[in-house]
C-alpha cells in the first residue's frame, strides 16, 4: 500500500467494488477499503436480481447463482396470490461469492483492496478534500486520495463528513430483518411478496427460495410504522406460523434506503454511490444493480478527472447517474408514496382482480387495468401512482 | 447542538448486529460503527429517539432518567474478537 492514489474507496460492496473496478479501468491508481474483515460477509440481503441487471456486469455462474426464477406472487392480506408475469429472468444469489467476484474484478484491473481498514474521517484542507484517516488493523494512518468515493453503504458517514446530508428520513428507511431457513419447503422458481398491515407496515415480506429447501425470509418495514413493534417480530411471527418446523441457519437485520437519490452526490472531490447515495429502487427496494451503475458512472468520471487533471469534471458523474436512472428512482418514488397509502381492502381488491386475469394479460399494468374496470372507486388510488 | 439534558439513548450490550439501520437515520452524525463495536457519540447525541425506532432487533433503549451508569459500549463475546 502507497500514501497517495488518485482514487480512494471506502467500502467493498457491490458498488464500491464497480467503482474501483472501472476507475482502475480508465487508469487511476486506486485503493478500496474494507472495515470487515471479510469481503461480502455478513450478508445483509434477500440476493434476488434481474438476469438483464447482472449481465451488464459479470457473465452469470452457478457458483453464485442459489435459483433462477421466472415467476413472482403477490400474496394479499386476505390470503389470495397472484402470479404476475416476470418479463425476463430473476436470479437469486449467493452474495458472498458474489460479491468476491466482484471485488476480484477489481483488483483484475489493477486496483489495490484492504480489508480491516475502517475510515473514521477525511483529509481536509480548507474544505477540499484530500484524501482519508483510517484505522488499518491496529494502526492509524493518512492516505491522500484526489478522489473519494464513498461506497459505504446504508450506514454512510464519508458524504457527511464532505458536507453533504446524507440522512435517510425514518418514513423512507426499510428496517429489514431476515432469517435464511433450511428444511422448507419452497417453490424454486417463484419469488414470493406479502403486503399488509399485519404482515409488514409500510414494506414487504419476502420469501426467496435459495435452492430446493433452503429460502431467505426476509421483511422491510418503514421506520415510521415500526415505533411499536419492530421488524423482528414481524418475521418472527411470520416465520412461526409459516415455518414452525424450519432450521434458521442465518439471522440478521439490516436497512435499506428506500428514497429519491440524494440531492448532491458529488462535493469537495468526494463522490457517493450506492447505498450512501440512496440509489436503491424506492419500490422494490432492491440496491445491488443500481449501486453497481452508480459505482461504474462514478468510477469511469473519476479516472477521467483525474487523466484530464481537471477535478472540476467530477460534477458529470452527478449529470449522468440522473440522466441513466436518477430519474426514474424520482418516479418510483412517486409510485411507492402512493402505494404506502393503500389499505388492506386495496391490496385485496388488486390480487382478487388480478388473479382472474388470462395469463398473457397477468402482467403489473394488467393488473391494474382490470382492478380498475372491477371497482371504479380505486381510480382514485392508482390515480396517485401515475399522476402527481 | 449542545444538549441540556443526561444521554438517554443506551445500546444494549452484546446484542447488536451491526448493521448500521440506525446510523443511516441519525441526524446528528452520532454513532460510530464498526465491524463489532457500536458506539453513541454523547456530545452530538440529543435523544431524538429516530435509532430506537430504527433498529430491526430492538436493541437500543431510550431511559427517559438518563443512562449515566450504563455501559454505551457494545462488543460481542470474548470468542469473536473486536477487528480494531
Ligand atoms: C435485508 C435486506 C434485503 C435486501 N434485499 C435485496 C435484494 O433482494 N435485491 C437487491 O438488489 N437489493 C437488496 N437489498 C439492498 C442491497 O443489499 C443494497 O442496496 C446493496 O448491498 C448496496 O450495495 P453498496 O455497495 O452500496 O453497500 P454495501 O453492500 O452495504 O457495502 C458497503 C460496505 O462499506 C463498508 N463500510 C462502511 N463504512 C465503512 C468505513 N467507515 N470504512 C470502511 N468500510 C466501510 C461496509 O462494511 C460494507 O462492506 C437488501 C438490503 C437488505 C438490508
Ligand atoms: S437519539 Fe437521535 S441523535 Fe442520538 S444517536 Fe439516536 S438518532 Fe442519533
Ligand atoms: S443498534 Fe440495531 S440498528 Fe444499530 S447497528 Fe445494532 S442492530 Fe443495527
Amino acid at each position: 500500500m502507497n500514501d497517495s492514489y488518485d482514487v480512494i474507496v471506502v467500502g467493498a460492496g457491490p458498488a464500491g467494488s464497480t467503482a474501483a473496478r472501472f476507475a482502475a479501468a480508465g487508469g487511476a491508481s486506486v485503493l478500496m477499503l474494507e472495515k470487515d474483515r471479510d469481503v461480502g460477509y455478513p450478508v445483509r440481503c434477500g440476493e434476488a436480481v434481474s438476469h438483464e441487471g447482472v449481465v451488464q456486469f459479470i457473465e452469470p455462474d452457478d457458483r453464485w447463482i442459489a435459483a433462477r426464477c421466472n415467476r413472482f406472487r403477490l400474496i394479499s392480506p386476505s390470503g389470495q396470490s397472484v402470479i404476475p408475469r416476470l418479463d425476463g429472468l430473476a436470479y437469486v444469489l449467493e452474495r458472498r461469492i458474489f460479491d468476491y467476484e466482484l471485488a476480484k474484478l477489481a483488483v483484475k484491473e489493477g486496483a489495490e483492496v484492504v480489508t480491516k481498514a475502517y475510515v473514521y474521517d477525511l483529509m481536509k484542507n480548507n474544505g477540499t478534500v484530500e484524501g482519508v484517516r483510517a484505522t488499518i488493523k491496529d494502526r492509524k494512518v493518512e492516505i491522500k486520495g484526489k478522489v473519494v468515493i464513498g461506497a459505504d453503504g446504508v450506514e454512510s458517514r464519508v458524504g457527511k463528513w464532505a458536507g453533504i446530508d446524507t440522512t435517510t428520513h425514518i418514513r423512507d428507511m426499510e428496517s429489514c430483518a431476515q432469517f435464511t431457513l433450511s428444511g422448507v419447503k419452497v417453490d424454486e422458481d417463484i419469488l414470493d411478496f406479502y403486503f399488509g398491515e399485519a404482515v409488514a407496515p409500510g414494506g414487504y415480506l419476502w420469501v426467496f427460495p435459495k435452492g430446493k429447501d433452503s429460502a431467505n425470509v426476509g421483511i422491510g418495514i418503514s421506520v415510521e410504522l415500526a415505533k411499536q413493534k419492530s421488524a423482528v417480530r414481524y418475521l418472527e411471527e411470520f416465520v412461526d406460523r409459516m415455518y414452525p418446523r424450519a432450521a434458521i441457519l442465518t439471522r440478521i437485520a439490516g436497512g435499506v434506503p428506500c428514497a429519491k437519490t440524494c440531492d448532491e452526490v458529488v462535493k469537495n472531490n468526494v463522490l457517493l454511490v450506492g447505498d450512501a447515495a440512496h440509489q436503491v429502487n424506492p419500490v422494490s427496494g432492491g440496491g445491488i444493480i443500481s449501486g453497481m451503475i452508480g459505482g461504474m458512472i462514478a468510477g469511469q468520471v473519476a479516472a477521467e478527472a483525474v487523466q484530464k487533471h481537471d477535478l472540476a469534471h467530477l460534477v458529470e458523474y452527478g449529470k449522468r447517474w440522473q440522466k441513466r436512472l436518477g430519474w426514474r428512482h424520482e418516479v418510483f418514488y412517486r409510485i411507492k408514496e402512493a402505494i404506502s397509502d393503500f389499505s388492506d381492502e386495496t391490496l385485496n381488491n388488486l390480487c382478487e382482480s388480478g388473479s382472474r386475469l388470462p395469463d398473457e394479460k397477468r402482467t403489473v399494468g394488467g393488473i391494474f387495468r382490470t382492478a380498475l374496470w372491477n371497482r371504479p372507486s380505486m381510480l382514485i388510488d392508482v390515480a396517485k401512482v401515475f399522476i402527481s | 447542538m449542545s444538549r441540556t439534558t443526561p444521554l438517554m439513548i443506551h445500546i444494549v450490550p452484546g446484542k447488536c448486529d451491526f448493521c448500521g439501520c440506525c446510523v443511516g437515520v441519525c441526524p446528528e452524525d452520532a454513532i460510530e460503527l464498526l465491524e463489532s463495536n457500536i458506539r453513541i457519540i454523547d456530545e452530538r447525541c440529543t435523544n431524538c429517539r429516530k435509532c430506537v425506532w430504527a433498529c430491526p432487533w430492538e436493541v437500543i433503549e431510550f431511559h427517559r432518567e438518563g443512562i449515566t451508569n450504563l455501559p454505551t459500549e457494545v462488543s460481542l463475546p470474548q470468542e469473536y474478537p473486536p477487528s480494531f
